[in-house]
């Protein structure tokens, strides 16, 4: 499981002091669930079935934006993707994937770096 | 489980996989494109015998050890170009901004790489052809890598070439020139419309003309037929390239392909069987997607079913398992890493 470090002008609080509203790593939208669709937040099964995993195998596709949970976007950012947006302010993100790992910056809230 | 029935040649009457073992097994001879097509339709309950040809095949002509590679991205998204699966086009409305890698990132991902024992690291573009900075980019960042003292083998992935451009290459000692024709000829249209297959054809022979080693593959997942997978099976084949990677769509959001669905595993591994059959003697090697695809249990399937080579780590964009994990499955699989001495 990927764990995300943050460094630069970030604080602690994930929580946007301004509107409280937090968003998905993966898909940009609000993640009104809370819960973190954030990039290494473990992952769970979507009750509607959308995401299964079973004998080692898992199946994922397509935008997780009208995924209520997220539970989509979590899963791909378990497997596949790295953050693309902020989860403060739902930029889109400069991010460089390297073989062991990977950056994503945020113009205003800095940078995350995978460790 | 489904069940299909055997796939005989109607000349001779006898099953495709009794066939491929004579001759892709016994003489190295690669299937034809019916002959794929047919093993491309068995039905499930004969994959384990599939998986089983392949991996003898692949023992048989390739020897038992893995080839391990890292790729970097130096140049990453606001591609011209309108591949449909790309999230790095700028045509297509994805999350991917533009990057840059500078030569100490390049330096640091090379040596990363070496650190797991790969014997290959590429350095990759997202562009349809290089420009003059990007060309010294990549010239200044292999300078880097030898001052540090790294060794591993490099290879490029630029996109299309001109014959100085390759000329160039060769001078700065690349190694070995990635360039995926990604689907069969026929389908190709359907894929990109801003470039031909022909024009990434033509840049593969004047890489192969120059004596670099070529590495072409493809995508499977992109909405092809099974007759266009045997159909590009045997094209690759008839290129002879030295390596084949096998990449399963990953249905990135804002491309065109971004609700297709992910391979199915035993059709991933089967496709993955088929082209060891139609290309005995490649190192043939698992790439992106095949996380979402084939999970741990259908990778370690895959490294006995006709895999002879992955890429470790992260892709280009997206991200990949952990190098150390692959690497304790291929100790757990007993199949010894390839040194750099045996690729020189």
């Amino acid at each position: 499981v990927t764990t995300v470090s943050e460094s630069g002008p970030v604080d602690e609080d994930t929580v946007d002091e301004d509107t409280g509203v937090r968003f998905c790593a993966w898909c940009g939208q609000p993640d009104r669930a809370g819960s973190g669709s954030e990039p290494g937040s473990a992952s769970e099964s979507a009750s509607d079935g959308s995401v299964s995993e079973s004998d080692g195998s898992a199946t994922v596709s397509g935008s997780g934006a009208a995924d209520d949970g997220h539970a989509k976007c979590r899963a791909r950012l378990e497997m596949v993707d790295p953050p693309r947006f902020c989860t403060r302010c739902a930029r889109r993100m400069v991010v460089q994937v390297t073989p062991a790992g990977w950056q994503a910056t945020c113009s205003r809230h800095g940078q995350l770096t995978s460790n | 489980v489904t069940a299909a029935p055997e796939q005989t040649d109607e000349r001779t009457g006898t099953d495709v996989l009794a066939q491929a073992r004579e001759q892709v097994l016994e003489h190295g001879v690669g299937l034809s494109e019916e002959q794929v097509r047919q093993v491309l339709e068995l039905g499930d309950d004969r994959l384990p015998e599939l998986l089983a040809l392949a991996h003898e095949v692949r023992t048989r002509w390739c020897g038992p050890e893995v080839e391990v590679e890292g790729i970097v991205s130096v140049k990453t998204g606001g591609c011209p170009e309108d591949c449909h699966f790309c999230s790095q086009s700028g045509r297509f409305p994805t999350p991917v901004r533009s990057a840059w890698l500078d030569i100490p990132g390049l330096v640091e991902a090379a040596r990363q790489t070496a650190a797991t024992g790969a014997t290959e690291f590429c350095i990759v573009a997202a562009v349809r052809g290089p420009d003059a900075r990007l060309l010294a980019q990549v010239r200044e960042g292999i300078k880097a890598i030898r001052e540090a003292g790294i060794e591993i083998n490099i290879a490029v992935s630029l996109g299309m070439l001109t014959q100085d451009q390759v000329d160039e290459l060769v001078g700065m000692g690349v190694h070995r020139y990635n360039h995926n024709l990604e689907t069969a000829r026929s389908h190709f249209p359907n894929v990109v419309t801003s470039h031909s297959w022909q024009e990434r054809w033509e840049t593969l022979r004047m890489v192969r003309d120059a004596g670099m080693e070529v590495c072409c593959g493809g995508i499977i997942g992109m909405g092809e037929s099974v007759a266009q997978r045997a159909e590009f099976a045997v094209q690759l084949a008839e290129l002879e390239p030295d390596e084949v990677p096998m990449n399963f769509l990953i249905p990135n959001p804002g491309t065109p392909y971004e609700n297709f669905p992910v391979v199915e595993g035993a059709e991933a591994l089967r496709t993955v069987a088929a082209f060891r059959l139609a290309m005995p003697h490649t190192i043939l090697r698992f790439a992106g997607g095949r996380e979402l695809t084939l999970g741990d249990l259908g990778a370690e399937k895959g490294m006995l079913g006709g895999i002879n080579a992955i890429i470790v780590g992260n892709y280009l964009t997206n991200l990949g398992r952990p190098a150390e994990q692959d690497l304790v499955m291929l100790g757990e699989l007993k199949m010894p890493i390839k040194a750099l001495s045996d690729t020189l």
